[in-house]
């Protein structure tokens, strides 16, 4: 006879299995609401009914193109939007990350900065399936999910003085950060695989 | 062969169970309002602290304290170019403080972003009443900074500082190291530079003529040996402080210019070079200080300036070395105001203050001839700033850039 856990010649089915279930259904209760009442004010769950159109794509400069044309499409890549403070205009700082080769290319709008070896390469990835092209400065939380074709990520709020009227965005393999509800950081974000 | 969920996926499924839908925000449009690129750093940081990511091997940059440093830094007067550098040491004291103890462990994304937004034990271990001194937005600094750092700060505030003045003070003692460091650090990828030689592609070209061919160093040129994502259009011209003597209420000038732009002339039949300088700039100091008290400057300056470097001489890697010392001047203008308010009626207080300055640049030039009609250029400048009289005072201060850029000589 097969035994299942609980049960044992001294202790025969339906006797002393309810003191573990209550015990755990305890510790569950007791977590779920613990979490829920340190981060539910600031956490909510956005379901997407009807997606927005997607907004036009990011023009690539020549350096982008180039790379895009040799490497293809980043693994992983993480990009800034800010304002010049000389040329008051919109900046656009990026990194895109290629696993495979070890290569790592930074542009400031759209020209290459440097490269270098990506420095958390410990392990193989699955690239996280998204192009930098797709996102453009100070998108709107709607034009990012549209964008990135996600239906359904995290919104967390962010406290007013680490950035006044900030949140930031969990998606699947996807992170990304809205001031004023305007996008200033969107990070792609590989599966790593374990061999 | 198994695929890992990276700590991202894995906190979305956590955060889902408590969170609540709602509909996706359409926000707000753009509008053109000034983005700080420490926001978006800030911004990240949240992310991978929500996430865990922040404990993925990426420790070493560990980018909420060293967000938070650069942004206090700026608050604090501090250029952009020079927070920069005081997060680059920043992080790299988070470094080794990092390689000093055993790497916290994986798992567990928001719990440990919760745990960590409670203060560090040390800190409330050994100097609780002070540490509870420094108000919510000093302990949140405080907690961000290298333990090391932390010390600093608090010795400050044990001292009686506010929270406020003992972080500045911390700064400016940061700057000394930071600047000998970065430097070094120049001279360090200034050789690597040479030895190697950069991409070319970067300098805009702007015009030739017959026997002068004249290019403009971008801002990208200056940018200090930091993380590129900060200050863009930033220069290293350090500020210049000092006291306003007797006005109670104005006892603090800051002063910093931005925006120096620089135009190189390189003859390469003679061997002379000649550069100008020319640029202007603004920043605007405001620190409210309470009490009914407002105060604060605004500040304009101009910098004019040439150059003539002569060639001293060939390096064994085959480049020109062009020496020359220059004299910067600086027309200043600043206006001083201090507003304050007594029994409800509006008083205002304003100074001005205009004059010119003068610099002495010491300037090197690395020329190699790459073929016929292309060279390579580099090009290094150390400026002492000296400000001294009745109004102003203040210590000589460092700029510098570096950067080998091609010149097309073919037109």
């Amino acid at each position: 006879m097969a035994l299942s856990v609980g049960q044992s010649p001294d202790n025969p089915p339906g006797r002393k299995r309810w003191p573990w279930i209550v015990g755990i259904t305890l510790v569950a209760a007791i977590a779920l609401i613990t979490v829920d009442w340190m981060i539910a004010d600031d956490v909510v769950l956005v379901t997407v009914e009807d997606r927005a159109s997607a907004p036009g794509t990011a023009e690539m400069s020549a350096d982008q193109s180039a790379t895009l044309a040799e490497l293809g499409q980043p693994d992983a890549f993480t990009i800034f939007f800010f304002t010049d403070t000389v040329s008051e205009q919109p900046a656009r700082v990026e990194t895109w990350s290629y696993y495979g080769v070890q290569r790592e290319v930074a542009f400031i709008d759209g020209a290459i900065t440097a490269e270098e070896r990506p420095a958390d390469a410990s392990a193989p990835v699955i690239a996280a399936g998204y192009s930098p092209a797709a996102f453009t400065a100070f998108m709107t939380e709607a034009e990012v999910a549209a964008a990135a074709g996600i239906d359904e990520y995290v919104r967390i709020e962010v406290e007013d003085d680490v950035v006044s009227e900030g949140a930031v965005y969990v998606g699947r393999n996807l992170l990304f950060g809205l001031k004023d509800g305007q996008l200033i950081y969107v990070e792609a974000v590989p599966d790593l695989v374990d061999e | 062969m198994a695929i890992r969920t990276n700590a991202a996926v894995i906190s979305l499924l956590l955060l889902a169970l408590t969170a609540q839908p709602v509909m996706a925000d359409e926000g707000a449009p753009w509008d053109q309002e000034d983005v700080s690129p420490a926001d978006a750093v800030a911004l990240q940081a949240a992310a991978h602290r929500v996430t865990g990511l922040a404990e993925e091997g990426t420790e070493a940059n560990e980018p909420e304290a060293v967000g938070q440093l650069w942004d206090l830094a700026v608050s604090m007067g501090v250029d952009e170019a020079t927070a920069d550098m005081i997060a680059a040491a920043q992080a790299e004291s988070i470094k080794k403080a990092a390689e000093m103890k055993p790497r916290r462990r994986r798992g567990g994304g928001v719990f440990r972003w919760l745990f960590t937004r409670t203060p560090l034990k040390i800190v409330t271990k050994v100097t609780d009443p002070l540490y509870k001194l420094a108000g919510p937005r000093g302990r949140r600094i405080i907690r961000g900074m290298a333990p090391e750092i932390q010390d600093v700060a608090l010795s400050a505030l044990f001292a009686g500082a506010s929270i406020k003045t003992a972080l500045r003070a911390l700064v400016r003692s940061r700057l000394k190291q930071v600047k000998r460091v970065v430097v070094e650090d120049t001279i360090d990828r200034l050789i690597a530079r040479l030895q190697t030689r950069s991409r070319s592609g970067n300098t805009t070209q702007s015009t030739v003529s017959d026997s002068a061919y004249v290019f403009e160093l971008t801002e990208e040129d200056f940018l200090p040996p930091a993380d590129p994502s900060f200050g863009l259009g930033s220069f290293l011209w350090d500020e210049v402080s000092g006291d306003l003597g007797e006005d109670p209420f104005c006892q603090t000038l800051q002063l910093q210019i931005d925006a120096i732009e620089m135009r190189v002339i390189f003859d390469p039949v003679g061997e002379t070079i000649l550069a100008s300088f020319d640029g202007s700039g603004e920043e605007i100091y405001r620190e409210p200080a309470g009490n009914g008290v407002e105060r604060g400057n605004d500040a304009v300056g101009d910098f004019t300036g040439e150059l003539a470097a002569r060639r001293v001489g060939t390096t064994p890697e085959g480049w020109h070395r062009y020496e020359g010392d220059s004299e910067l001047a600086a027309e200043i203008h600043v206006t001083m105001y201090c507003t304050f308010w007594s029994d409800g009626e509006l008083l205002v207080d304003e100074y001005t203050e205009s004059g010119s300055r003068t610099a002495d640049a010491r300037v090197e030039i690395l020329v190699i001839p790459e073929s016929e009609n292309s060279y390579n250029f580099s090009f290094s400048i150390n400026s002492a700033l000296s400000w001294t009289d009745d109004t102003f005072s203040s210590e000589p201060s460092v700029f510098f850039g570096g950067r080998t850029v091609p010149v097309d000589l073919a037109g």
